[in-house]
């Protein structure tokens, strides 16, 4: 295993490689044990640090699913083009089923569902209906970072406040443009 | 607009029998909430919290299907927001994650808050101001007041022949405006087409639907359970809201709760310390928001909310936390 | 393209060693998502292979409309949510929790995880890893974690700490490298299996 084999792992799991980089990684962990390992540590430390282990336990389910998958079916690109037409249906009560589970479940950080990706429509540019006049009246010089200094705490209030945000209903005019403007500040 | 219409109808709600309340103000207010709601508009406001001036274009439809209206920022990060009845939809540019990962703001409180706010009422006076101009507009000035400091007041300038809001300031105790909202132009009453409200940007696209937090009953059964006492809160500030939430970051529980007057809103996060990490202690702001950060047993404590800093703070020093297993 | 898609693409073209990296790349999260569901832990696996299996099985499905991901989680949280429909309609004279844990000891993959050695092991792993982190180099620590606390990407790293993104990809790996080396004492004989 050379250093190389292991950087390419890395930038596996972050899913930054160029050019044929993915064949190669692909074709090294599907073939070297050593190397799948490393990947698996590789996963398991990011996984840790972003927090998606829970009460410190660590699972490997990947040899039992394999084992599982053993008696299915392997695909072939003509089933797969031809089931390409076929949409899965994003069943309409989806969002309120799975968002009460969320609930329910108080994942309330996991309630976000669906990323689609839009069509690459061009990009039509929407015309301001008229120039935005300044305010009159000067804004209190605030500021819109925390005055912290600290990134890792700013983050943590960051975080904090989309959550205040959510339920901070009664200003609901300010709680919605807060978050529209937010990324603006920073 | 139904954040502006909830925004209203909870101001109803909790004035609704004010002592201080003149009758002509409360008036203005119930029928502002019905233009809000009932209203076609298209127009671009801004958003204006410190040096930051953030626009927004402003759809707004309502027809026999309900209300539908589509946001646009013009300025800063691109960002269309589509909101339906009971769902919300945020497209982003490609490759761009953005930082609000949900809904800001729900259709507002479960209803039967709605009901709960009726008893949180002494605590802001509502008088009529002064009349002026604003985006063309005539405008008639209604001023929300605290009765004390531990809660901002607000300004509010409403289109006399439409009654629709068209400014709104957030004030502190001195007079000073923390953020802004204001129309710059809008044109009330038109036909919106149908196109207007289609998105307009390509990129990614998330949508999430209206939630509703736990009832407050619950909450309030939670936090008996909890080890997590507050023994101070402004007057009038209830618990709306109690959720355990797991940080997506790190996986760590985080309680949150949500007090409120009807108007103002507090949150209080307690997150048990994981991993060896630096955390607020005292103060901090931004905007109108105050957070104020300590550790009691183990545990990040930090209390936020759109009130001032003397609030929060007083808060953060009335947590405690009750070891039940002695 | 994603990574992700690539894989997605493998399998439908019929490679399934390619949809063992899905899971190995998504099993603590998807793992972490339904214990939000099903309590149990023990029920939380069980429901996790079950949905990694949906997952297979409605693979030719995917298009790409979304990310992998969200796909996924879809799919994780809606077994939960019929694993608990499920669970909700059985008699109350079975005892549920007495015939998993009867089980639990011999149930080899859950062997390894849940002891309490090591789940002691595994607050040792994740001090480990911080503990190597703070005595990585400075650039090598910003680096590691503005990826994994910030989510940022190589480019966004790599205009947040002015280098090139070369260099970015090189001290992520290094930092990985280093944390390795740390808590490969501590993984030891366990990981081997």
């Amino acid at each position: 295993m050379t250093i190389n084999q292991n950087e390419l792992l890395s930038a596996f799991v972050d899913g930054e490689l160029q050019g044929d980089e993915f064949e190669q990684a692909l074709q090294i962990v599907t073939t070297n044990e050593q190397a799948r390992t490393q990947l698996q540590r590789y996963q398991l430390v990011s996984d840790v640090l972003q927090g998606h282990t829970l009460g410190n336990q660590y699972v490997d389910l990947t040899s039992q699913i394999s084992a599982a998958l053993v008696d299915e079916p392997v695909f072939t690109q003509a089933s797969t083009t031809n089931k390409k037409s076929q949409v899965i249906p994003f069943p309409k009560q989806f969002w309120k089923q799975a968002t009460g589970l969320a609930v329910a479940a108080s994942v309330g950080a996991l309630a976000v569902m669906g990323v689609m990706t839009q069509p690459q429509n061009q990009l039509i540019p929407v015309t301001p209906v008229a120039a935005i006049d300044t305010p009159v009246v000067t804004v209190a010089q605030a500021g819109n970072r925390w005055t912290v200094g600290e990134p890792e705490v700013e983050h943590r209030l960051d975080t904090y406040l989309l959550d205040h945000n959510e339920y901070a209903g009664a200003s609901g005019v300010f709680s919605y443009a807060r978050v529209v403007s937010y990324d603006a500040g920073r | 607009m139904q954040v502006l219409q909830v925004f209203l109808s909870i101001l109803m709600m909790s004035l609704g029998v004010h002592a201080y309340a003149d009758s002509d103000a409360i008036e203005l207010l119930e029928r502002t909430g019905l233009a809000a709601q009932q209203l076609n508009y298209d127009g671009v406001f801004a958003f204006q919290k410190g040096d930051k001036l953030q626009s927004i274009r402003i759809i707004h439809r309502s027809d026999v299907q309900g209300e539908i209206e589509r946001l646009v920022s013009l300025s800063g990060v691109e960002r269309e927001f589509i909101r339906t009845n009971d769902m919300v939809t945020c497209i982003y540019p490609e490759g761009k994650r953005p930082q609000a990962n949900r809904q800001p703001l729900g259709r507002g409180f479960p209803s039967d808050l709605l009901t709960r706010l009726n008893v949180a009422t002494l605590y802001y006076q509502v008088t009529l101001g002064e009349q002026s101009r604003i985006a063309a507009h005539q405008v008639q000035e209604l001023l929300i007041t605290p009765v004390d400091n531990y809660r901002y007041g607000y300004r509010l300038w409403i289109a006399k022949d439409s009654n629709l809001l068209l400014q709104s300031d957030l004030v502190d105790d001195t007079g000073r405006v923390l953020e802004k909202f204001a129309f710059s132009s809008v044109e009330i009453g038109g036909d919106i087409p149908e196109q207007s409200l289609q998105p307009q940007m390509s990129g990614n696209k998330m949508s999430w639907s209206r939630t509703e937090s736990v009832s407050p009953s619950v909450a309030i059964e939670q936090e008996d359970a909890s080890n997590w006492q507050i023994v101070w809160l402004p007057d009038g500030f209830a618990l709306v809201a109690l959720q355990n939430r797991l940080k997506a970051r790190n996986g760590a529980a985080v309680e949150q709760r949500v007090y409120s007057d009807g108007l103002s809103s507090i949150s209080i996060f307690i997150e048990k310390i994981r991993a060896r990490h630096s955390h607020l202690s005292g103060g901090t702001r931004m905007g109108a928001v105050n957070a104020f950060g300590t550790i009691i047993n183990a545990h990040f404590v930090t209390v936020v909310g759109e009130v001032p800093a003397r609030t929060v703070e007083k808060v953060g020093n009335a947590i405690r936390y009750l070891d039940r297993s002695e | 393209m994603s990574v992700d898609l690539e894989l997605v693409q493998r399998v439908q073209a019929g490679d399934k060693k390619a949809f063992d990296v899905l899971i190995l790349k998504y099993q603590q999260r998807i793992v972490h998502v339904i214990t939000g569901f099903v309590h149990d832990p023990v029920e939380a696996l069980d429901v996790a292979q079950e949905a990694f299996i949906k997952a297979y099985r409605a693979i030719p499905n995917f298009r790409g409309d979304s990310a992998f991901y969200t796909w996924l989680y879809r799919i994780a949280i809606n077994t939960a949510k019929n694993h608990l429909t499920a669970r909700a309609r059985r008699p109350p004279a079975m005892d549920v929790d007495a015939m998993d844990a009867t089980n639990f000891y011999d149930a080899p993959e859950l062997k390894e995880f849940e002891t309490p050695e090591s789940s002691l092991m595994s607050d040792e792993l994740e001090q480990a890893i911080h503990r190597a982190i703070q005595d990585l180099p400075e650039d090598t620590a910003t680096a590691i974690q503005l990826r994994e606390f910030d989510g940022m990407s190589y480019e966004e790293i790599a205009q947040a700490m002015d280098c090139p993104i070369g260099t970015v990809r090189s001290r992520i790996f290094r930092a990985r490298d280093a944390i390795d080396k740390q808590i490969q004492e501590i993984m030891g004989e366990g990981e081997q299996q």
